[in-house]
């Protein structure tokens, strides 16, 4: 039994060394808007044409030089500073600023390029996360123009969204303005409350309660358009269901309130939902907070 | 002799020969129109149909749509559509605010221009009794374009927080 193991422990490390991935981003769900490594191991990335650089460099790339070649999210233009090469032949002149580093703690042939996607492409998040992020890894001069190129083949990384557990209810746009629309979004299918999962196109009301500070005096108050009670008598209150198990509540915080007075600002406002019978409501009842004060 | 005669003979050949290349090279310029007056595909009166919210503090712009606002949660269901007019060189506008949630143009009425009357991006709103705030077209605005589109940005302080977009159709 123990040599069973030993052997399947051993060939699990041994799988993870021959088999391991050929690139990955550092770390692994990325915010593109910061820092990030792009990481090739070259003794494991492909090359379709005779003569390319990979799968396994020549022993002479040991101490050679790297660079990324990117097109995707965006390829910069000619005279940018981060473009790809420069010259004539810039196939045959990558940019220095491109230039990869060994990581020798991963591995002799892992080099990485590290950037913040979002500045070093010039563009939003959401175009990274759409697009994804294309380059190759070649040789200064990457050769061509009649010759062998030196390079790998296309790599690609998508990347996902971060995900934010935001929980059955909360707030979109993510910040709210009393004085401007507010959506309050709740979603059923993170519900918990056993009697109220799965709904579709339910009559659902929202129990809204704010409070209010009053800048003047300091003091701070609470207000309800309805009680919990006869919450289902305030069509105001309503959700409308969007699909996909999500409901919504729009409304102006400072009409719903009965807010006029300038000095007084919402602080926070405590959510609960409740079916039309008013007998179960919603498991979640969080406190969503202004931030715009 | 004989030979001179040729060579001016050839020179006459090539001279025509490349006047002839310049004209056949030359376009034919054809009269387009004159360009659509964006001062008349504006004044209409516009019909809010569609408004979502982008949310400019999220990494993918989430955007929200709430259109049913202004028809489900108010029971007049009235929408706050703009009309658009323009006589003697002033613009003037007009929105439907009786019953309705929210004006997102600040008053009832007030003057409108564009920041370029052939080629306007933006249009330039000084509410009656308030303070003029201009609004970036979504499209170009000819009198053959059914859609208006706004961007409305809302700032807290000098942060961009969400924007609205609204969507007005011609009537």
């Amino acid at each position: 039994m123990k040599s069973i193991i030993t052997f399947l422990i051993t060939f699990s490390l041994l799988s993870a060394k021959v088999f391991g991935q050929a690139s990955w981003i550092e770390p692994e769900n990325p915010d593109v808007t910061k820092p990030i490594r792009i990481y090739v191991d070259l003794s494991k990335t492909t090359s379709t044409k005779t003569g390319d650089l990979a799968p396994i460099p020549p022993k002479d790339s040991i101490g050679s030089s790297f660079y990324v070649w990117t097109w995707s999210p965006k390829e910069h233009p000619v005279g940018h500073p981060l473009r790809n090469g420069s010259g004539e032949k810039e196939w045959q002149n990558s940019n220095e600023s491109l230039k990869m580093t060994n990581d020798a703690t991963k591995g002799i042939y892992v080099f990485y390029y590290e950037m913040t996607p979002t500045v070093f492409y010039e563009v939003t998040a959401a175009d990274v996360y759409k697009n994804g992020i294309s380059l190759l890894v070649k040789t200064k001069n990457g050769g061509g123009y009649g010759a062998a190129d030196c390079k790998t083949d296309d790599i690609k990384f998508t990347i996902e969204p971060p995900k934010t557990d935001r929980g059955s209810m909360y707030a979109s746009p993510s910040e709210m303005v009393q004085n401007e629309v507010v959506n309050l979004i709740y979603d059923n299918n993170k519900e918990l409350n056993p009697v109220m999962k799965n709904l579709v196109n339910e009559e659902l009301y929202m129990w809204v309660n704010a409070s209010i500070k009053d800048t003047v005096t300091g003091i701070t108050r609470t207000f309800a358009p309805s009680s919990f009670l006869n919450i289902n008598q305030n069509q105001d209150l309503r959700l409308v269901y969007d699909g996909n198990g999500k409901y919504r509540l729009s409304m102006i915080p400072n009409k719903i309130f009965n807010i006029t007075s300038p000095n007084d600002l919402i602080t926070q406002v405590e959510l609960v939902v409740y079916m039309k019978s008013i007998t179960d409501r919603s498991d979640g009842q969080p406190k969503i907070k202004f931030s715009c004060q | 002799m004989k030979i001179i005669n040729q060579a001016k003979g050839m020179k006459a050949i090539i001279i025509a020969s490349l006047l002839i290349s310049i004209f056949a090279c030359k376009k034919e310029i054809k009269d387009i129109g004159t360009p659509s007056s964006k001062i008349d595909g504006i004044t209409a009166k516009w019909e809010l149909k569609r408004c979502s919210m982008v949310d400019e503090l999220s990494l993918i712009k989430e955007t929200t749509n709430m259109g049913d606002f202004f028809t489900v949660k108010n029971r007049s269901k009235t929408q706050p559509n703009i009309t658009f007019t323009y006589a003697n060189n002033i613009g003037n506008y007009t929105v439907d605010t009786a019953n309705v949630l929210m004006n997102f143009f600040q008053a009832p009425a007030g003057k409108w221009s564009f920041d370029n009357n052939d080629f306007p991006t933006t249009v330039i709103f000084t509410p009656t009794g308030g303070t003029a705030f201009s609004l970036p077209l979504g499209a170009t605005i000819r009198t053959v374009d059914s859609v208006l589109k706004f961007r409305k940005p809302v700032y807290c302080g000098t942060e961009l927080k969400f924007s609205y977009v609204l969507e007005f159709e011609r009537k």
